[in-house]
């Protein structure tokens, strides 16, 4: 166990250097000299030579590269223009909201999507399952920026229930905390619970059709024994594996939620370093953001080794 | 292969779901090639004295913010919508195709590299990727069609090189080798057109995945300019008038999502008829 988290690990950092090679390359493609991008309107020709220099910016590429590396591997992202803060230090005061959406979500999504795949596979072919594949298909095609959108028209315009902005931290109070987090959770757990609800049929109705599970209704048991006890538990397990995967992907999801819902998240944080052309807090987000998503990634896939030895074999 | 193709096409008619989504792809291309005829209304066109008129004899669907007529610029942009996305279906396929099929076809470390890097590039999540590169380079309907078109080389050359890998394996392509063919006509006109069809298969469901991801960028403003008809950027203008005319935002929304319902309707449908392995359940 112990040699494949080492394994797991060290494969991280070829995938690691490549996407800060990505991040670095993209942010060379700025025209002009980064220089100008990064000072706005600073014309002092000494800030401006003392910057180059201190950016590496007369070597060579590579080196730069290497400069630039080295200094994040320090913990130095850099300055943010618009707002006069650490780069690391801004992002990390947003990004416990990120993931308080993002979780919230996904919570969101499993209620959804576990009740309506069981109920669309267990009426196979009758009404419920129809609607329950409509609401799939209409989840995968509704863009979640438009439905954020209708969401606060009816629920915050027009029928005044949840509020169309704002945020309030769980732990000052946690009930208006929830009621401001609604709409935005709902917004960006549709997608997610559309592709779960897909899932869980078709693994339902797999499971349902095992010999294990002919066997349990031919010795009498209740169905909805059957289906709870018995079936439900192995149909999760593939649920599982996507909502493990689906996080990472929920990551990108936020960054449109967070504008709709003015949710000050490190998407947000993001889009106003790119409206106020503030590249090094654009660039430290965009690397933060990739880092973190392959994290998550690595980390879904080690739990499932733990979940599930068979895993590990192949 | 055409014999392929007619049953393929009466199989679409007979599957209900691909049909409604061959419907709505018909009526997505009418709506953008006849746009011109359907309306008389310039989509640029403003009138002050007109704004944010209610649907009427005169503007069918109303008016927006600067008075200009919203049918009119919801079909336009049904054109622009597909224009952007076939450009960068087919701007991708051109770069995905020789980055997944050389890979594949010839192996070895070379193979080892270009996937490890690709690997790594899938790591990098979409849309991130995206505002990265429109942020550097600047929005606007060129750099955004280049940006989605590089982005989507990663996906297809990991399932190009794949099918090319099973591919290259069969007999024919064997027998090919032993007359002594040249890689490049084993490669490109032998082994591509039998692996087309899942490459179909994906670019159709690029297609509506294309429109979703331009709709928005542009909504977040790093797509499409003002005043460009783009329902992504109608739909972010509107946010401002929704209370007083919800119509505004309610409309492209809804244009987005029948188009990129359509898409994955015959997608899905495609997928069935063309590849049966692929098929989900």
């Amino acid at each position: 166990m112990l040699s494949f988290i080492v394994r797991r690990v060290a494969s991280l950092v070829p995938v690691l250097l490549i996407v800060s090679l990505m991040v670095f390359t993209i942010f060379r493609m700025i025209p002009g000299d980064p220089v100008d991008a990064f000072l706005g309107m600073e014309q002092d020709p000494q800030v401006r030579s003392t910057l180059r220099t201190q950016f590496g910016l007369d070597k060579p590429l590579p080196v730069q590269y290497l400069y630039w590396l080295n200094n994040i591997l320090h913990g130095n992202l850099g300055k943010s223009l618009s707002v006069q803060k650490n780069v690391l230090q801004l992002l990390s005061e947003k990004i416990p909201n990120t993931i308080y959406l993002a979780c919230s979500s996904i919570f969101v999504s499993i209620l959804i999507a576990v009740p309506a795949g069981i109920v669309a596979a267990t009426r196979r072919k009758k009404p419920e399952d129809y609607a329950a594949m409509t609401f799939a298909l209409l989840g995968i095609s509704i863009p979640g920026f438009w439905l954020g959108i209708m969401f606060i028209l009816i629920f915050s315009l027009y029928l005044g229930w949840f509020p169309s902005m704002g945020f309030v931290s769980p732990f000052e109070d946690p009930l208006r905390s929830l009621w401001h987090l609604a709409l935005p959770a709902f917004s960006l757990g549709w997608l997610q619970a559309a592709i779960l609800t897909r899932l869980t049929r078709s693994s339902m109705l797999d499971v349902l059709s095992r010999e294990y599970v002919r066997t349990a209704r031919a010795q009498g048991h209740p169905e909805g024994r059957v289906v709870f006890r018995y079936a439900l538990k192995n149909a999760l397990i593939p649920v599982v594996t996507v909502v493990g995967l689906r996080l990472a992907a929920l990551l990108g999801g936020t960054i449109v939620i967070e504008q709709i819902f003015s949710w000050p998240g490190v998407g947000l944080l993001l889009l106003q370093g790119i409206y106020a052309r503030d590249y090094p807090l654009v660039q430290g987000a965009v690397l933060i953001i990739a880092v973190g998503f392959v994290l998550i990634n690595l980390l879904v896939d080690m739990a499932y080794q733990l979940i599930d030895p068979r895993i590990r074999i192949s | 292969m055409t014999q392929r193709i007619r049953t393929a096409i009466l199989q679409v008619y007979q599957s209900k779901t691909a049909f409604i989504g061959f419907l709505l792809i018909v009526a997505l291309f009418l709506a953008g090639a006849l746009a011109p005829i359907l309306v008389s209304h310039d989509p640029l066109e403003m009138h002050y004295t007109k704004r944010l008129a209610p649907p009427g004899k005169e503007s069918l669907l109303g008016t927006d913010q600067f008075g200009r007529d919203l049918l009119s610029r919801i079909l336009w942009g049904a054109r622009r919508a597909l224009l952007i996305s076939l450009a960068v279906v087919i701007l991708g396929l051109i770069m995905g195709i020789p980055a997944g099929a050389l890979p594949g076809y010839y192996g070895g470390i070379f193979d080892n590299l270009a996937m490890r890097f690709i690997d790594a590039w899938l790591a990098f999540p979409g849309i991130l990727f995206f505002l990265a590169l429109l942020a550097a380079l600047g929005p606007g309907l060129s750099t955004l069609i280049l940006a989605l078109s590089v982005g989507s080389v990663p996906s297809t050359a990991r399932l190009v090189r794949g099918l090319v890998l099973a591919e290259k394996e069969k007999e024919y392509i064997e027998a090919a080798r032993a007359i002594g063919e040249r890689d490049s006509f084993i490669l490109f006109r032998q082994i591509l057109p039998n692996i087309i069809s899942p490459i179909i298969v994906m670019a159709t469901v690029s297609l509506g995945n294309v429109v979703l991801i331009a709709s928005a960028l542009s909504f977040l403003g790093l797509g499409e300019l003002p005043p460009a008809p783009s329902w992504g950027l109608m739909l972010s203008e509107a946010r401002n008038f929704i209370e007083t005319s919800p119509l505004l935002a309610i409309i492209p929304g809804t244009a987005i999502s029948l188009s990129v319902l359509g898409f994955n309707l015959f997608g899905d449908g495609l997928r069935d008829l063309l590849d049966p392995r692929l098929s989900e359940e």
